[in-house]
């Protein structure tokens, strides 16, 4: 009898446990590169607004597009623009903010800059040598995303190499790993977002021009991409939009913050 | 009273056996769903185009934005790395089987087989970020590495080799301690010493176990992604045979690897197709579980 009345206890607090208050769901999903910069501002959003609970589904930028085309999540984000096909689903996209695309090497790397020529040479294996770009007489050990990643599909579309990469290139499934391999291997050449630059590599400059917030700015550092928001106009509700008009008034304070590059005003690509 | 009895035991057997057959079902079930997910893409009325099952089975290069998916490339580094994963696992797990289930005394013969099944427990991520941070650097560094990065053929094998050690080493040493005393006790009375009776008499004894035990280490190296995804590099294409250490310091990407690496941004025939490179996997492992039911099949102490 005892052991019944304790379950009866359990039981209860159970279902206690999955009583529903009004809370409304966002569910909102895409890429890795912009999910540090995006959850931060859910979780504020949250903190501000406890009557609404967003999740984030970290699953890359073509899920996230997917996501939005199929009705699973009512906000995705890309890392990347929209493709042809994309564009042709009707959605409406809000650039977040804009992301460099930098080129690392290890510390212990003499080369200092490189053109983009050289980078197209180094990630189609024609260049396999250090030594042929003022450095030392070892293999380059080229390190690549895997093939769905925005961060890469961004960085070949400006570099020219869609398609035609070295098959001896490492492809890691995250930036993170990237930088970890960069940072541990001396022959090592890869790239992540400016946003992710930790002080164990290097930085490249690309044709002289050093990455930085200034020279993205100015326009004169080029391997660069939007971070997105997509999503169906016709399908928000009335919680997604004062959200997303929440993201429009703080979105450059925040990437202000993240070491991103804010858009000056609100640009809408349709 | 009896009647009851019979009442209450045909319940339970069929209660029970709903339970065991559901087991059989999940398997029916996923057989069935990999199966159809994976020949979708060769079909002629496919929604994304027909992708050549030859040129998938025989391709050497996985590149999506060619629309080029071939997976022989990775069915050689899936085939290499396990192989030479069972070359360094097996002489160190079969020396810890003798040492444990006949040399050692009792206590720490417990003390070393409860390590080793601490070993089995490890999840395979942490094994990864061992390789990652302790292996791959140490490959990277060494002289004979024709390659400037360590993520390669040998840093899988080397992973592999230490997750599927706690697998042959505790099916082998059930096995040795299946052998009946009395065989012991038969050699060492005809003057054999303790050497001579275990590797001439028990280990052949033993040897369908130990071979079982191996059977399932090559069955979780070939299933294993996590950790491979991590050090193997998951190259792009080719593979080299020959040409020295470069053999050993190739990046590879084993089949598992391209299902992991890509399964969750994969659209379109590349999505359809990494269900195909699971079904390939499903195919090999299933083959190796008919060696196995073949191989322990055969009595226990077979020739």
């Amino acid at each position: 009898m005892k052991k019944i009345s304790i379950l009866g206890i359990f039981i209860a607090l159970m279902l206690s446990g999955c009583s529903t208050t009004n809370q409304q769901i966002i569910s909102t999903g895409g890429s890795t590169s912009v999910q540090p910069l995006f959850k931060e501002m859910m979780d504020d959003y949250m903190s501000e607004n406890l009557d609404t609970h967003i999740t984030y589904d970290g699953q890359g930028s073509s899920a996230g597009i997917t996501g939005v085309i199929n009705d699973k999540y009512a906000l995705g984000t890309s890392s990347r623009n929209l493709t042809d096909e994309e564009k042709k689903e009707n959605l409406s996209s809000d650039v977040l903010c804009l992301d460099g695309i930098v080129v690392v090497v290890n510390l212990e790397n003499p080369v200092d800059n490189l053109s983009i020529d050289d980078l197209h040479k180094i990630y189609t294996g024609e260049i396999t040598n250090w030594k042929e770009l003022g450095g030392n007489d070892s293999k380059i050990s080229v390190v690549a995303r895997d093939s769905n990643a925005g961060t890469r599909e961004a960085f070949e579309e400006k570099v020219g190499i869609k398609g035609k990469m070295t098959t001896n290139a490492l492809e890691l499934s995250s930036n993170g790993e990237v930088l970890g391999t960069i940072a541990t291997n001396k022959d090592a050449i890869g790239y992540a977002s400016l946003g992710e630059i930790t002080n164990k590599v290097k930085l490249l400059s690309i044709d002289n021009v050093k990455p930085s917030v200034k020279t993205i700015t100015s326009g004169d550092y080029e391997i660069i991409r939007p971070f997105l928001i997509v999503y169906k106009k016709e399908k928000l509700t009335a919680d997604t939009k004062k959200f997303l008009k929440w993201i429009d008034a703080k979105k450059n304070l925040y990437a202000e913050e993240d070491g991103y590059i804010p858009l000056n005003g609100s640009i809408n690509e349709k | 009273m009896k009647n009851k009895n019979t009442r209450i035991d045909n319940f339970f057997r069929k209660f029970f056996a709903f339970f065991a057959i559901m087991a059989i079902i999940l398997l029916f079930l996923i057989t069935i769903y990999i199966f159809l997910k994976g020949i979708q893409p060769f079909l002629p009325n496919n929604k994304y185009g027909s992708y050549n099952f030859w040129g998938f089975l025989t391709g050497m290069n996985w590149n999506s934005s060619n629309k080029e998916f071939g997976i022989f490339y990775m069915i050689l580094g899936t085939i290499f790395s396990t192989t030479l994963a069972i070359i360094i696992a097996l002489p160190i797990s079969l020396f810890s089987v003798v040492a444990i289930s006949e040399l050692l005394p009792e206590s720490l013969a417990k003390f070393l087989s409860s390590t080793v099944e601490l070993l089995a427990g490890i999840p395979s991520i942490i094994f990864g970020i061992f390789g990652l941070i302790v292996i791959v650097p140490f490959l990277n560094e060494l002289p004979i590495n024709p390659e400037a990065q360590g993520q390669s053929l040998l840093a899988v094998a080397i992973v592999l080799a230490m997750m599927i050690l706690p697998t042959i080493i505790t099916v082998g040493e059930a096995a040795m301690r299946a052998v009946p005393n009395s065989f012991r006790e038969a050699s060492l009375g005809l003057g054999a010493n303790k050497i001579q009776t275990t590797f001439k008499v028990i280990i052949p004894a033993a040897k369908r176990g130990i071979i079982s035990g191996i059977i399932l280490g090559v069955g979780r190296a070939l299933g294993e992604t996590m950790a491979v995804l991590m050090v193997a590099g998951n190259v792009g294409g080719g593979f080299k045979f020959g040409q020295g250490n470069e053999f050993f310091f190739q990046g590879i990407r084993p089949l598992t690897a391209n299902v992991g690496l890509d399964i969750s941004y994969a659209s379109g025939i590349e999505l359809q197709l990494l269900f195909s490179t699971a079904l390939i996997l499903f195919v090999f492992i299933f083959l190796l579980n008919i060696v196995v039911q073949y191989v322990s099949k055969g009595g226990k102490y077979g020739k």
